[in-house]
């Protein structure tokens, strides 16, 4: 069944093309694995049946190797696979035990405990058991209940697994002129528009979450004086950390809307007490003159869209301000936060929806109507159509108005596919 | 439950996949969270376009839903049309007891592929137990076939168990390929990737199983169309001629004179290597191979490279809950590693050779480097010995 933009519900039901997924998304297992690489003193429980824990584990393992070659410590990291007599008779004192045996190593400081599919089907209350081992042992430990089939990405994961490592840390004094990015799951925060303005003005990058961060960085996380959203993944853990330390977050992670950039930066200038509107009303003038050109040759046409990590729904806004029209949107593993973005672009257009683009489901789509644009990874299917295509940036974390600048010159490069098909 | 502070071993169905990736006419559509399809096909090198996951949602666990199962199905035959569809369950899918027979029955009469069902999987098996299966399920499938395959004359060899699903697989098999076009003037019906479809094993002259894990289908095509096997890996000198004389034996070719000619060369670079040897610091290897090539590289390391080689041996988990086995391995400082990736690079400190599962680093960027057959044993000793020195 087909839905359209003004159909919309919620993400997890819009359709996908095909009932047969091949590769699928990430689990959001994965996304928990993110979060933990280079975290010593720190204990990561994988509980479940063997497939889960062999790929689980794995995936961690080699994260380590990536943390050992550069020095950084390692998380430890345990495979607990379930047997028969597990699943039949509950798993509460063994478990219990483990736990236990854990927390009372001298060098754990917490333990987290990451269920999977099967274990959540079956139901038994193990944050009974968490609770449990935590008081009598007086360590950290925590449990992150994992069900893919609840899920609607691996970005889920990652929520949880930054929500339960920024859970119930200590209040510390406030330092002055430090800051923390939290959300970064990539390299290159540090080097992002409003790091390196804050960085010039003498302030202190206290962590990088969870690109390059550790368990000591997130025990003093509640010394920031604010945090710098930039990508979805962090902003309950920007909410919390408000919510529990008042400490005030400002969101670099509305990436694609200007509106949202140029008051993230306002906000920032606020905290740090500095007036940057002649600043911004260059940076306005700039990209205004950008577009006028991007406009011109682009405005008319028509548009695929298929980024994975990019809020579907304000990009889509961003190129439909530009004159391009949206006919088709898959929409990847990540969800627009907010509904704004969806609802003025509905007003515009009422693309079709599907969940990813799926190899069948992108050229299904193309054979039914070819588009002049395709945004989102050139591989595969796509280069046999006669299509121009260009990508947003992804690969590093970047904000503000330079990578709404960047965009905008990736529109204005896009290549020609060679269409043979 | 068992714990484990390194890699638990690789599940059943891990082992089924890596056996089936290679079929090109097959498909396996998994009623499953899509996620395990992900690190599925991410564990398992080379083509996997042939696997499906339904992305099992919380509907169907609580409802008992399984109309996704069979759209998928009839998806699946439409687009790839498959000579054969395996309908395999998940753990979850296991947990609520879904009947996938009851969806098969109900759908075979729609597709055109044959449709089985491999359901009931023991919560705790290790992949090798996968791939016997795998290759278990596909004897059975040939048998039910064999009476609508085309009549056809032998055409050449097939290699089963080695594509690029393995490390370095390509590179092997084009050993192996070279060896008996070169030697025997015998062409390989694998392509140049390892794969081949099920429907063709009719075609082989004979049969080279290089995981034993292989034998129930090589042992169904003995038994339908009379078709030789054999079960070895080429590791040294003493691997190939076994491989050679078996071959003979099986196709009734004689070997050519360029066999015996690149048979001594070998030999002289093996003695050149007991030579460069003499007077050095003996070292350990430490091998941590899987089991089917454990044997044949050991052979090659001790009885004609003069190595002292140990493995990892069984012992109670220091950390399991119930006294669970594990393996512990007793590496010294000074072993030099002949293991996969991992293994290798949790023992940064030790020499290694990557011989399974790479990790990104290791991975070779020739594909014609083999290590198994005669120029695989010179190529071993040009890897080996700069670490001796």
């Amino acid at each position: 069944m087909r839905m359209h933009l003004r159909d919309y519900t919620r993400a997890v039901d819009v359709p996908r093309y095909t009932c047969a997924i091949s590769p699928g998304k990430h689990c959001p297992l994965f996304g928990v694995g993110i979060v933990f690489q280079g975290m010593a003193g720190v204990t990561l429980i994988y509980i479940g049946p063997q497939d889960c824990v062999y790929y689980a584990q794995t995936d961690t393992l080699l994260r380590q190797l990536a943390s050992a070659r550069t020095g950084g410590p390692q998380v430890r990291t345990l495979a607990v696979q379930l047997s028969d007599s597990d699943l039949i008779f509950g798993i509460r004192p063994q478990l219990e035990k483990l736990l236990e045996k854990e927390a009372r190593r001298e060098d754990t400081n917490a333990v987290f405990l990451v269920t999977s599919c099967s274990v959540e089907v079956l139901s038994e209350d193990l944050r009974g058991t968490v609770d449990a081992v935590a008081a009598r042992t007086g360590k950290r430990i925590a449990l992150i209940p994992i069900e893919n089939f609840k899920t609607f990405s691996y970005f889920e994961g990652t929520e949880k697994a930054l929500a339960a490592l920024t859970a119930g840390l200590k209040p510390l004094p406030r330092r002055e002129k430090s800051f923390a990015v939290l959300g970064a799951r990539k390299r290159g925060a540090d080097e992002s528009e409003p790091v390196r303005w804050l960085l010039e003005r003498g302030y202190t990058l206290q962590s990088i979450l969870p690109y390059e961060t550790n368990a000591e960085k997130v025990e003093h996380l509640p010394e920031a004086a604010f945090t710098l959203v930039m990508e979805g993944c962090g902003l309950e853990v920007a909410k919390q950390l408000e919510r529990d330390y008042h400490i005030p977050y400002v969101r670099f992670d509305r990436r694609l809307d200007l509106q949202h950039i140029v008051q993230a930066w306002r906000e920032l200038s606020a905290l740090v007490g500095a007036d940057r509107e002649t600043w911004i009303e260059e940076q306005l003038r700039e990209i205004g003159q950008m577009e006028e050109v991007v406009s011109a040759k682009v405005s008319g046409t028509t548009f695929f869209y298929s980024q994975t990590t990019i809020y579907p729904f304000e990009a889509c806004l961003f190129l439909s301000r530009l004159g391009m029209e949206p006919l088709c949107i898959f929409q990847g593993s990540v969800r627009d936060k907010e509904a704004d973005a969806r609802l003025a672009l509905a007003k515009r257009a009422d693309p079709v929806l599907w969940q990813n683009a799926d190899q069948s489901a992108l050229r299904a789509m193309l054979e039914e109507q070819l588009p002049d644009y395709f945004v989102g990874a050139t591989g595969g299917t796509i280069r046999e159509y006669p299509v121009l295509a260009f990508s947003f940036p992804t690969g590093r974390v970047d904000a503000g108005f330079a990578y709404y600048k960047t965009c905008l010159r990736r529109i204005l490069a896009a290549q020609r596919m060679e269409g043979n098909r | 439950m068992k714990v484990y502070d390194v890699l638990p071993p690789a599940s059943i169905r891990a082992g089924f996949y890596r056996a089936a990736a290679p079929w090109k006419d097959v498909a396996v559509v998994e009623f499953g969270p899509e996620g395990t399809m992900h690190y599925v096909q991410s564990n398992v090198r080379g083509e996997t376009g042939h696997f499906f996951a339904t992305g099992l949602k919380e509907k169907q666990i609580i409802f008992g839903d399984t109309e996704n199962l069979e759209q998928a199905i009839l998806e699946v035959d439409r687009r790839l049309k498959p000579g054969w569809m395996i309908v395999m369950s998940s753990p979850v899918s296991e947990i609520i007891g879904a009947d996938l027979r009851a969806v098969c029955c109900k759908t075979q009469r729609q597709v055109q592929a044959v449709l089985s069902v491999w359901d009931q999987l023991p919560v705790e098996a290790d992949e090798f137990r996968g791939k016997r299966k795998a290759y278990e399920m596909a004897a059975s499938y040939l048998k039910k076939i064999a009476s609508e395959l085309p009549e056809s004359q032998p055409e050449g060899i097939l290699v089963l168990g080695l594509s690029e699903v393995d490390y370095n697989g390509v590179s092997d098999l084009n050993e192996i390929r070279r060896m008996m076009q070169d030697y025997l003037g015998m062409p390989l019906l694998n392509d140049e990737l390892g794969r081949y479809a099920l429907r063709d094993v009719k075609r082989a002259r004979w049969i080279l199983t290089v995981e034993p894990e292989a034998e129930p289908l090589a042992a169904a095509a003995q038994e339908l169309w009379g078709i030789p096997r054999y079960q070895g890996v080429p590791y040294g000198l003493n691997g190939c001629k076994e491989l050679m004389a078996a071959a003979e034996q099986a196709t009734g070719l004689r070997p050519n004179d360029r066999w015996e000619q690149e048979l001594k060369e070998a030999a002289y670079v093996i003695r050149q290597f007991h030579t460069g040897m003499e007077n050095r610091r003996p070292r350990g290897v430490f091998l941590d191979i899987r089991p089917s090539r454990m044997a044949a590289m050991e052979n090659f390391l001790t009885k004609e490279l003069e190595l002292k080689v140990t493995h990892p041996h069984q012992t109670a988990s220091a950390v399991s809950t119930d006294g669970a086995v594990t393996r512990e391995l007793a590496i010294a400082p000074d072993d030099i590693l002949l293991a996969s990736g991992l293994l290798c690079s949790l023992y940064r400190s030790n020499d290694s050779i990557c011989l399974e599962d790479p990790v990104v680093r290791q991975r070779t960027f020739s594909r014609h480097l083999p290590l198994m057959g005669l120029w695989g044993a010179e190529n071993f000793l040009t890897l080996f010995y700069p670490l001796l020195l």
